[in-house]
């Protein structure tokens, strides 16, 4: 089973019965990699790459991160990798969803399920 | 296996009623391909339009290129068509050099890729400078992202292959000839010359993220080995199209610049002794065990001394790239690496997002930031209000007097990170 941390509503309703779903659908993108990162310093062991796919923060609004349900001791590889991630985050500004049509906001949402999809499915 | 490549030049095409090739022209038989495509039910309209290089004309947004290819015996693009898969790499292909089949239409609200045949946006991509047959697909209203994908995937592969049928009786062309041994022959040719392995990347990773091999999706591959013919016949097919400057079109597999260029010195100054094909996954397990699978491959099965390892996309990715090159480093092998550069706008930022410290030799394809301010073009093909939401583009990329300001990240192959660009840095 697993923890997925997410603001993409669609990715909760799909993944529901993957393992724990924490959606907050007001967070940024850079929020949940926050909430994730600090799961992984926890001791999480981290299961999709935080940056995946090729929508760069400024384009998506919608990020899952897909986590062990249970902690261990913290990962030093993979707390870089989170701290990295955050890092090239913070060179964007992230995209404002009201200025977003609703029918992009949905593609944005699907791509999003798409590519953690695979999280699952290679199991 | 020995594959003859001949490049039929093509200087012109024109709209017909019959496809044909003289003199260099190239005729499209426009109701025939409109035909052809509409064989799909998933397809209730096709608009084909030309695009000359100088032509006050913007393309947008792009979804692939693809260099017209036919075999006389034997399939391009092989187990794309067909119930077969047969084996690429061998005998005979026609390639019409100097023009390329442009898929164009959304496919969700956000992708990707600009093609501008004039200005200072054509500096920088090879395919400003091509006779573009540019195809604009409509799907029928129920057909879901992925089919329209694969919809507009299979459209262009098929006016490609059915273009290229037209050089089959051409008796003027340029002769290219390959031979590639055993890996046991390769091995032990030019003893004296170091054995060179190169690394290719591409993406595996869901929908507008893809790459087909043998017509299969790259996501059920493991790293494998592959010869320098088998991308010429279209073994390796892009379905990825996000962040187009940082993309491999099929056109980029089909020409890979980085076998031309080993190929080129092959025996020479070094000896090219294979190529590892290393899908780029989602999850950090399939990472590891793609960046285990290339090392050794590279490494234990090729006896690489020095490698190449070419990029594809940016951010995650770039883990992939930089543990093949520690792993190969550690292993006592050489390694180039060539990645473009995210640093902002001002080129001021860290540029990777990752990086090891055996990462001691980078080729840099530009930092994907720079922006251009691109004037107004005369012809649309696509759908400008597209621009918004591409890759280097954003809400308030079109100015109120018709300029478009884009990073070259928006523009199609603007930075191939396989080299194939007219951004570089040269020895003066």
């Amino acid at each position: 089973m697993y923890l997925i941390v997410t603001n993409n509503p669609m990715a909760a309703r799909r993944f529901t019965g993957r393992g724990e779903v924490r959606l907050r659908e007001e967070d940024t993108y850079r929020d949940v990699l926050v909430r994730a990162r600090d799961l992984v310093y926890i001791g999480h062991r981290l299961c999709n790459h935080p940056l995946y796919g090729s929508l760069r923060p400024h384009e998506t609004p919608y990020r899952t991160v897909v986590l062990s349900a249970e902690a261990g001791a913290p990962d030093w590889e993979e707390c870089c990798i989170f701290s990295d991630a955050l890092t090239v985050t913070d060179k964007f500004t992230l995209p404002d969803r009201t200025r977003m049509a609703p029918s992009v906001l949905l593609d944005y949402q699907m791509i999003d399920c798409d590519l953690v999809e695979n999280v699952f499915s290679d199991r | 296996m020995d594959l003859e490549l001949r490049n039929v030049q093509v200087r012109d095409v024109v709209l017909g009623d019959r496809n044909s090739l003289t003199d260099g022209v190239l005729t499209v038989d426009e109701a025939g391909l409109k035909k052809l495509l509409l064989e799909d039910p998933r397809i209730i309209a096709v608009k084909v339009d030309l695009a000359k290089p100088g032509e006050s004309c913007r393309i947008l947004p792009v979804k692939d290129v693809i260099e017209p290819r036919a075999k006389p015996e034997g399939d391009i693009f092989p187990g794309i068509f067909g119930t077969e898969v047969p084996q690429a790499g061998s005998g005979v292909t026609y390639v019409l050099k100097g023009c390329a089949v442009v898929t164009t239409g959304p496919i969700v609200g956000f992708q990707e890729g600009l093609i501008d045949m004039s200005g200072p946006a054509a500096r920088y991509t090879l395919f400003s400078r091509l006779n573009n047959i540019v195809l604009h697909l409509t799907k029928r209203a129920d057909v879901d992202p992925h089919e329209h994908e694969e919809t507009v995937r299979m459209a262009g592969l098929k006016a490609a292959k059915w273009l290229g049928e037209t050089a089959l009786t051409a008796t003027e062309y340029e002769s290219e000839q390959y031979h590639w041994p055993s890996a046991a022959e390769r091995g032990a040719q030019y003893p004296d010359l170091p054995k060179v392995v190169y690394v290719c990347n591409c993406m595996a990773q869901g929908l507008l993220h893809d790459t087909y091999f043998y017509g299969r999706d790259a996501k059920q591959l493991v790293p494998t080995i592959m010869s320098p013919t088998e991308f010429f016949d279209g073994a390796v097919v892009s379905g990825n199209c996000v962040s187009p400057g940082s993309k491999t079109t099929t056109y980029h597999h089909l020409n890979n610049a980085v076998i031309k260029a080993l190929w080129a010195r092959h025996g020479v100054d070094l000896n090219f002794v294979g190529i590892v094909l290393n899908p780029l996954m989602v999850t950090l397990k399939e990472k590891q065990r793609d960046i285990m699978m290339s090392v050794r491959l590279a490494a234990d099965e090729l006896g690489a001394e020095a490698a190449i390892i070419s990029q594809e996309g940016f951010g995650n990715p770039t883990t992939d790239l930089m543990h093949v090159c520690r792993g190969l480093e550690k292993r006592g092998v050489k390694t180039v690496i060539i990645t473009n550069e995210d640093a902002g706008t001002d080129g001021m930022s860290e540029s990777l997002p990752d990086v090891v410290t055996e990462a001691n030799a980078i080729v840099s394809t530009g930092n994907s930031n720079a922006t251009l301010l691109l004037p107004k073009m005369d012809r649309i093909l696509g759908e400008l209000k597209e621009v918004e939401r591409v890759t280097g583009g954003n809400v308030d990329s079109i100015k109120p007097d018709g300029t478009l300001l884009l990073e070259i990240h928006g523009i199609m192959g603007g930075h191939n990170l396989q080299g194939n660009t007219y951004l570089s840095a040269t020895t003066v």
